[in-house]
């Protein structure tokens, strides 16, 4: 059961087609995107300060190969590790049991306000809405994901959830909830939200985070971050509970030094992230800093099915963006109609993993397969590949009265049958030159502009 | 040497003139062009949609139709890409004998400007001559599965009279995808739309590429967008140069 | 049967080869090949947005707190960790290094600075609380010109000269520059949640 997933939520894979058309027709969001693609350019520069990129992504690729095959042992080894220095470790095969787990920290420790950094797995199990019914306040003070928080609405890119939204947008959402001084600057709006977020970190009683890694060598957790409210949410609370999966786990030092270089140039373009904080362990004897408590949820939702599976690679997807920030797919229709927590090329493929062929399966199939995006993936996961073979997965539970499998059903017969091919293909040039008017072009077929006549005219068979 | 020209369904049904063409120009370098008659498609189509199952059959079909040629040569960049990156696996459990016949035929199997490229070579294109000025697209999969990004240039370069603008981002898909231009036809469409605004920006007349899924795609758009600007695949160019009096200089 | 139980059963009956057996990593490959440490370290720093200084003893350390507190108009009241309290600070800054009052200025101490990255490593501890590198307006982060190091593998193994790796300290932070967001149209902002102004001291000896 998805609990953030209702059929008749407009955001819904399921409704994918519908999200996008409204999206298509959004000038605003056009000019959003747009101003988007200038990641595309700063990742070119950012990449150059290595020696050899492409080396750097070849360590990367294999660090992930190797976790990935050897999780047992590490998160074994990490475990005892992270109890060693005090950590509270919990496991949960599904979402409600992650959720659950949480509330029944909180309410132990007596907890009434929560802060969040930034948490795609809690998006995930839809932990929010979970605890808001438990009447537990939670504040998400990372600052895209506080300005969607506060406008009601899902992300719409992993590292920048709030990228969709101008600056006149957040400036009107500021002016409502902050009743300050209403500003379309954007150094203005970023010290209201200092502002008005600071008190949130001193009230509160437990800091929720992610975990981008799991050190198994030293049973730590490690965020990777630039805005300084994951090193508050990880120190100030009483209470630290961080959220991760499984497949995040490698082994030592080394591979995290690697790791790093290669996540930041792709998620940023940043030759390092501002703040990263390897956090073993609750607070030490004599610390004033720190949580008395420390609580690490290990998550396996979906993850040890897809490990199996022939998609197991985008198990090494280390959620920088960059496949989506490269993706002419994502960037003419944004990351809201993929209708779930994770949008563009690994959206696709890991929404319809986790979720099934019924309610996602469409995704994998809204891609040119160009490739723009496994040539930038920091640790090479063959994207386009994937999707095809998902493709294959929904191909086979289709329908056979399905059209899409009665034309390609078609298709491949001729194909078989060269003599009947070339009159098929005869009958269609005559039909497309009918067709055709003085201009040399079809505006459509007997009247009908589907998919291909969208705003486009087909060329005359010459 | 015995070249055999694999033309694609796309040229079979909306170009078969560039089967004339590509012949031409391939005999003009002292190949012996043969054309399997029972050739239709690489299976592409039904791959991508995720139909193995009748993609495998097809595959048997070319590789019983090209595999005793000393050559292969593709006008596309997405068909030369299925058959040399995913015919292994679609293979896999078919009788050594097939297996073979694929193994030898791999490594003599071009896309058209890589053959050119590599076979014939830019030097000899030297003493040809065309009064053109001209953008180049380039196609995904020439370019990302196959690496054809020099290949073409070198070779326009060297024809007396062609120039070469470059669009801000030739390397940005044009929309096509195959069935994801008729499924998505919106999205398409609208990828479309940017890459063809690039293509108008550099004021040139001619867009030339090498695969006929981008050329009706953008050449469609652009009818729409009522822009006046030629789409050719590299063939024509190539053959324009070599075959019309009128060009030379 | 337990998550736990479940889990860690579907995982060893997993069975995996996707990665290399002798697969190595050569750093040297991948970082460029700087010459000098302390000049590339700056240089990084200076692209970070932190603001480098030099001092050759405690005196010049002074004047540069005094100079980068009168240029933001700060109050003379400093927090300064614990761990470089009995530095001999001037009389005219007031010094609180037992309970954080919100100075607006943080001195610290670090463990060592990150010549490729121009980053400052921090271990937390009862003497280096890390929150008074992270609360106060502007952070002050002294590091000892002998402790800049070549990368982060060289910072990390520095660090495990004395400490076990199944019993590490708290906290291990790498702080590159004042806190900074491109939330908002991807145009990126210095100062958020963390301190807007980060400025390095690079001395000879502490």
């Amino acid at each position: 059961m998805i609990p953030c997933l209702k059929k008749k939520m407009l955001f819904n894979p399921s409704n994918f087609k519908k999200n996008y058309n409204k999206n298509i027709n959004n000038p605003g969001l056009k000019k959003s995107l747009f101003r988007s693609r200038k990641i595309v350019d700063s990742r070119k520069i950012a990449i150059k300060s290595v020696s050899d990129f492409e080396l750097l992504r070849n360590y990367s690729s294999e660090i992930k190969n190797n976790s990935i095959s050897n999780l047992y042992e590490l998160l074994i080894n990490w475990e005892k590790n992270a109890k060693k220095n005090g950590t509270i470790v919990h496991w949960a095969e599904n979402y409600e049991d992650v959720n659950k787990i949480i509330y029944k920290i909180a309410k132990k420790n007596k907890v009434k306000n929560v802060i969040k950094s930034k948490s795609m797995l809690t998006e995930e199990s839809g932990l929010n809405n979970y605890l808001k019914k438990k009447k537990i306040k939670v504040t998400e003070t990372d600052l895209g994901e506080y300005i969607i928080q506060n406008s009601n609405e899902p992300p719409s890119h992993i590292i920048a959830p709030a990228i969709h939204k101008s600056k006149e947008e957040v400036s009107e959402l500021f002016s409502r909830i902050h009743k300050q001084k209403i500003t379309n600057n954007i150094e203005e709006l970023t010290q209201q939200a200092r502002e008005n977020i600071r008190p949130h970190f001193f009230n509160a009683d437990m800091g929720i985070t992610g975990a981008n890694f799991l050190i198994s060598d030293s049973g730590s957790t490690v965020i990777v971050t630039n805005e300084g409210n994951g090193r508050m949410t990880n120190t100030l609370p009483k209470v630290h509970v961080a959220v991760t999966s499984i497949e995040k786990c490698i082994s030592n030092f080394e591979e995290l030094s690697l790791m790093l270089r290669v996540l930041t140039r792709s998620a940023t373009s940043q030759n390092i992230s501002n703040y990263i904080s390897i956090t073993t362990g609750k607070k030490k004897q004599k610390e004033l800093d720190g949580p008395k408590e420390f609580h690490v949820i290990l998550m396996d939702v979906g993850r040890t099915k897809i490990l199996e599976s022939d998609t197991w690679e985008i198990l090494k997807c280390i959620r920088c963006g960059a496949c989506m920030n490269h993706c002419p797919v994502y960037h003419t229709i944004g990351g809201h109609p993929y209708g779930w927590v994770y949008p563009g090329p690994m959206g696709a493929i890991l929404n319809s993993s986790l979720l099934g062929n019924k309610i996602a399966g469409d995704l994998p199939y809204a891609s040119t397969l160009c490739n723009q995006c496994g040539v930038v993936c920091p640790v090479k996961i063959p994207l386009p590949e994937l999707m095809v073979k998902l493709r294959n997965k929904k191909f086979k539970s289709m329908n056979i009265f399905k059209f899409e499998k009665i034309i390609l059903t078609f298709w491949s017969f001729i194909s078989k049958n060269p003599s009947i091919f070339n009159f098929f293909v005869s009958i269609t040039r005559k039909i497309l030159k009918l067709q055709a008017n003085k201009k040399n072009y079809t505006p459509s077929i007997f009247g009908l502009k589907f998919g291909w006549f969208i705003k486009r005219f087909l060329p005359k068979p010459k | 040497m015995k070249v055999g020209l694999f033309y694609t369904c796309l040229v079979n049904i909306f170009d078969p003139h560039l089967i004339g063409k590509a012949k031409n120009i391939l005999e003009f370098f002292g190949f012996e062009v043969v054309i399997p008659k029972s050739q239709t498609c690489c299976a592409q189509p039904n791959f991508n949609s995720g139909d193995f199952d009748n993609s495998k059959e097809l595959c048997k079909l070319f590789i019983n139709n090209f595999y005793e040629l000393d050559y292969i040569v593709v006008p596309s960049g997405s068909c030369a890409g299925m058959i040399l990156k995913n015919y292994p696996e679609l293979i896999m459990n078919f009788p050594d004998e097939i297996k073979e016949k694929y193994k030898s035929l791999k490594q003599n199997i071009f896309e058209f400007s890589d053959f050119m490229y590599k076979k014939i070579g830019p030097e000899n294109f030297s003493q040809f001559s065309l009064e053109k000025e001209l953008t180049y697209h380039d196609s995904c999969s020439g370019l990302r599965q196959l690496k054809i990004k020099n290949q073409p240039r070198e070779i326009l370069k060297k024809i007396k009279g062609v120039r070469i603008t470059e669009m801000s981002e030739p390397e940005e898909c044009c929309g096509f995808g195959g069935s994801f231009s008729i499924k998505y036809g919106g999205i398409s469409s609208e990828i479309a739309e940017k890459k063809c605004s690039d293509i108008i920006s550099t004021d040139v007349k001619n867009v030339c590429l090498g695969d006929l899924g981008c050329a009706l795609n953008i050449k469609g758009k652009l009818d729409w967008m009522k822009h006046d600007i030629e789409v050719s695949h590299l063939i024509d160019v190539l053959h324009d140069s070599m075959f019309k009096k009128e060009n030379a200089i | 049967m337990s998550a736990r139980s479940n889990i860690l059963k579907k995982l060893k009956n997993i069975k995996l080869s996707h990665g290399k057996k002798d697969f190595k990593i050569d750093v040297k490959k991948i970082v460029p090949n700087f010459k000098n440490s302390e000049t590339f370290f700056r240089a990084k720093s200076i692209e970070n947005n932190c603001i480098v200084e030099t001092a050759k003893n405690i005196d010049e350390i002074n004047e540069k707190i005094l100079n980068f507190i009168q240029a933001n108009n700060y109050s003379s009241d400093l927090f300064v960790w614990p761990s470089i309290k009995t530095l001999n600070f001037s009389p005219k800054f007031k010094i609180n290094s037992k309970k954080y009052n919100n100075e607006k200025v943080g001195v610290t101490s670090c463990f060592c600075g990150i010549a490729e990255t121009g980053s400052l490593m921090f271990v937390s501890s009862e003497a280096t609380p890390m929150s008074q590198s992270l609360l106060p307006e502007s952070h002050i982060a002294i590091v000892r010109r002998g402790d800049i190091v070549r990368t982060m593998e060289d910072g990390f193994n520095k660090y495990f000269v004395e400490k076990s790796i199944d019993r590490l300290d708290r906290q291990i932070c790498f702080i590159s520059g004042p806190s900074r967001t491109a939330d908002i149209e991807l145009t990126m902002v210095i100062g958020v949640h963390g301190p807007k102004r980060l400025l390095t001291l690079i001395v000879d000896d502490l």
